[in-house]
């Protein structure tokens, strides 16, 4: 029996813990002899729970089946265990490595990874946030690690997958369930265009636990980690924590301090993590990417493109997100003259809607 | 001996020649009702004893057999007091004959002899005139509906008292075109649009919908006057046509709705009905169906605040009818079609606390996203599909409410909204719809002409905003809307471009 199948075996007949099988691993020198242990030996290991001791003598029991479902499994997904060369290099120094990754879709290590993170319950600011610097990362060669969960998660996979980037989504389950059911279709195009990874095999339901657990792959697979939005709370600032022990760089975006969505990244910045204003300063993490000569809106070559009536409400909104009812009111036009001023600005990607009839800068 | 006298009956909308005969004959003194009459017309036989003993008339001691032919439709409502009265009293001879030949009888009677209000009085006596029968007694109460019709001749007789002097007197009849088709005491102020502080593009997407007839949703948290902003509405909607008046008057007769209280004729009707409505309630029923709340806001407004609320069934069953502009209520009785040609206005909140997207002053949404989501998911695609203009309203500030607004009043906008109308119906004088929102595909590229650069930005957009080929349908109405208002024959950029802006759905993306 080879090392790397039986490694695979007992992940997925549930060991999933990569310090158990460490232990296990010591205690037998090679995970084939794993699957050899009597009753007796696998009573007398200590540092793994009675839980533990159960799957082993059921896994050993059934060894023939499950090596047979082994097999089945790698054919239908790509897997890499730390026993391989191709493991992910970045992923390969934190403090526990999963044994196994579950992979569907197109896995590549040959780009600099950049996990988004934040809150479930976002605000438009945070999607916006989410969905602006993924794009602008993705067209800069950089890929991006997220969560699959609501808000900031999604709005950065689909600020990725807009602009044809590569994105890996990190699962909390198991390898072939969708966790929310909702995401369904960027599950899809994900697997598409990108990969999904999983610590968990296929027919894992998601745990309550095992999404920290995510969290420390979604930091492990880049070289930093982009907080967006997070309340005092946030799932996301454990991924923070997790890139601050693996050596990783934590970025935050700056809130308003009355917003309480924003209490935990404004905090992050305080404890020192690297605030983000503009693209340049998330790029600083990664020398061998060229830092953003100016952005389209930042050349301020469009002022030429524009008549005047529009640099006007350009100039307006570049000011901060604000309101139609008070672009109407600053400008002294008609409602219907703005609101025709404000869809050719639209148009030409110089400017974004938020919900309540807010407008900002794209 | 025999007698008989004429009147009508009313199921659905449709309208049927009755025939009371009446047969006084020595025996029991009885009086049996035949012809299928349901419990109202039944009870008639206690209400009728009464009255004529009450005015002055004897009832006949005899055996009384009253028929309502053709027997074989069923009758309801209680107008059929009056002519089976009369037709008892023909044939015990109390009244002379003559007087009352060819004329149409409708009315319900008090124990005291008083003649009442009925409901169903407009489409009965439209019907019949159009059978050639010309001449109609009345109740009081329903002058104004015979004031709708032209070259009846009418007797309005308070009771039978009066209607026996009136006959003893060769009876006279009035031309029906020297009433008024709407009491003069009725005044119905509606709310005006200056109430509305800030909320310029609510009120900007108010006049858009009413010059083209177009669905609205509003969409903004709670207090943001999404309905204050909808009950607006009816003080812009431009004055029906007479014959649009005719259509909505014939379903408020029949329903009952058209008392001299509230007789505003050619004022549009604006519906409101509460969320807990049914689904039967809201396409007509019952078992001989009367028309629901669909029908009765035809050529009007018909306005479901909290619409996420609805039930579900109740909802769809809004489908067929915005897009037919009628509906077809089956029922063991038959099968009966009611016109429904309404504007559907609606309102939410974008979430079940009603901050999602709303976030400011810290205000935040409370909801978990798939909570957030279900909600929105009430509102199926297809409803979605047949909204055209999508508004949101925010929160005013308190400068709005103390800023000086320079938004225009009320009766401007009406007289802008009029004008587009009658762009609008000079426009499709040929076609076989009213209004810009009833154009069918196959009228669009006709009637929606893009001026060069307008195209190339509907090319952009349909690019951007992945529009479906039904929204992009939508915007070319909306966009003749704002172009009508513009009094413009060709769809300009600018047109297009305030149009695209009523046309955002972020609330409702799905994944």
């Amino acid at each position: 029996m080879k090392e790397r199948d039986a490694l695979i075996a007992l992940s997925l007949a549930g060991c999933h813990y990569s310090q158990s099988l460490t232990v296990l691993r010591e205690y037998c020198n090679s995970f084939s002899e794993v699957l050899s242990l009597t009753e007796n030996q696998i009573e007398s290991i200590s540092g793994i729970g009675p839980q533990m001791k159960g799957l082993l003598s059921s896994c050993i029991k059934n060894r023939e089946e499950l090596l047979e479902t082994t097999f089945c499994v790698q054919d239908k997904f790509t897997i890499k265990t730390l026993l391989d060369e191709e493991y992910p290099e970045d992923l390969k120094h934190i403090f526990d490595p999963p044994w196994v990754i579950y992979i569907k879709g197109h896995f590549t290590n040959h780009m600099p990874f950049l996990g988004i993170v934040g809150a479930r319950r976002a605000t438009s600011y945070g999607v916006w946030a989410a969905d602006h610097f993924s794009r602008e990362l993705s067209n800069k060669g950089i890929g991006i690690v997220s969560g699959l969960a609501y808000g900031i998660d999604a709005a950065a996979h689909r600020g990725t997958l807009d602009v044809a980037g590569y994105t890996i989504g990190v699962l909390g389950g198991g390898i072939d369930g969708i966790y929310p059911a909702a995401h369904r279709s960027l599950y899809q195009q994900i697997e598409e265009s990108g990969a999904l990874v999983s610590e968990y095999g296929p027919g894992v339901q998601p745990q309550k636990h095992y999404f920290p657990a995510r969290n420390r792959i979604i930091s492990g697979l880049s070289r930093g980690v982009f907080v967006v939005e997070a309340g005092e709370k946030s799932g996301a600032l454990i991924t923070a924590d997790f890139a601050m022990e693996q050596g990783r760089e934590v970025f935050a975006l700056p809130g308003n301090v009355n917003q309480k969505a924003s209490a935990g990244t404004n905090r992050l910045i305080r404890d020192g993590a690297r605030m983000v204003l503009e693209t340049d300063d998330l790029l600083d993490a990664y020398p061998e990417v060229k830092h953003s000569t100016k952005t389209v809106r930042d050349s301020g070559e469009w002022r030429n493109q524009l008549s005047l009536a529009e640099l006007e409400v350009m100039d307006l909104i570049a000011e901060g997100p604000v309101q139609m009812e008070m672009l109407i009111y600053r400008l002294e036009k008609t409602v219907s003259e703005v609101s025709s001023l404000l869809t050719v600005l639209e148009l030409k990607g110089l400017i974004q809607q938020l919900p309540g009839k807010t407008f900002t800068v794209y | 001996m025999l007698s008989k006298t004429t009147t009508a009956s009313l199921t659905g909308l449709h309208v049927l020649k009755i025939d009371v005969e009446v047969d006084t004959a020595n025996g029991l003194p009885t009086v049996n009702i035949v012809g299928l009459p349901d419990a109202a017309v039944k009870e008639s036989r206690d209400r009728v004893r009464a009255a004529i003993d009450n005015s002055g008339f004897q009832f006949p001691m005899q055996r009384v057999t009253v028929n309502l032919a053709p027997a074989d439709s069923r009758k309801e409502g209680s107008h059929f007091d009056l002519p089976i009265a009369l037709a008892i009293l023909l044939s015990t001879g109390q009244l002379p004959a003559e007087p009352l030949k060819e004329a149409i009888m409708l009315g319900e009677l008090s124990l005291d002899g008083s003649i009442l209000r009925i409901n169903g009085a407009l489409p009965m006596m439209m019907e019949l005139q159009r059978q050639g029968y010309n001449r109609v007694i009345l109740p009081w109460e329903n002058r104004y509906e015979a004031g709708l019709l032209k070259g009846l001749q009418c007797c309005f007789p308070k009771d039978l008292r009066e209607l026996n002097s009136m006959i003893q007197k060769g009876l006279t009849f009035a031309d029906s075109e020297t009433f008024s088709q709407t009491n003069p005491d009725h005044k119905q102020e509606w709310p005006v649009l200056a109430d509305l502080r800030g909320q310029e593009n609510v009120k900007r997407a108010l006049e858009i919908a009413a010059a083209g007839a177009h669905n609205l949703l509003l969409i903004g948290p709670p207090g943001s006057g999404k309905t204050m902003a909808a009950r607006r509405l009816p003080a812009i909607l431009p004055e029906m046509s007479f014959s649009e008046s005719m259509e909505v008057a014939v379903i408020q007769s029949a329903a009952g709705l058209l008392t001299p209280e509230n007789a505003s004729f050619r004022q549009r009707p604006f519906r409101a009905p509460h969320h807990t409505t049914s689904a039967v309630a809201l396409a007509g029923g019952g078992r001989i169906p009367r028309p629901g709340e669909i029908s009765l806001s035809h050529r009007g407004v018909l306005f479901l605040d909290e619409l996420p609320e609805f039930d579900k069934r109740s909802m769809e069953i809004l489908r067929q009818p915005l897009e037919d502009g009628c509906v077809v209520v089956s029922r063991s009785a038959g099968s009966f079609s009611f016109p429904s040609e309404f504007m559907l206005v609606a309102a939410m909140n974008p979430c079940p606390c009603g901050y999602a997207g709303f976030e400011e002053k810290g205000q935040i949404c409370q909801c978990a996203p798939h909570q957030v989501q279900r909600y929105t998911n009430k509102i199926s695609g297809p409803m979605l599909d047949r909204i055209d203009l999508f508004v949101e309203s925010r929160r005013i500030e308190y400068e709005d409410l103390t800023k000086e607004t320079s938004s225009e009043n009320t009766a401007t906008v009406r007289e802008k909204v009029r004008k587009a109308r009658e762009i609008q119906r000079q426009r499709y004088r040929k076609a076989s719809c009213y209004t810009n929102s009833g154009l069918k595909p196959a009228q669009i590229n006709q009637y929606c002409p893009l001026e060069p650069d307008a195209e190339k930005m509907m090319k952009q957009a349909f690019d951007r905003m992945k529009l479906s080929a039904r929204g992009y349908h939508r915007i070319l109405k909306v966009a003749r809307s704002i172009a009508d208002l513009d009094a413009s024959e060709i769809i300009l950029q600018q047109h297009l471009a305030e149009a695209l802006q009523f046309r955002n759905m972020h609330h409702f993306k799905r994944s």
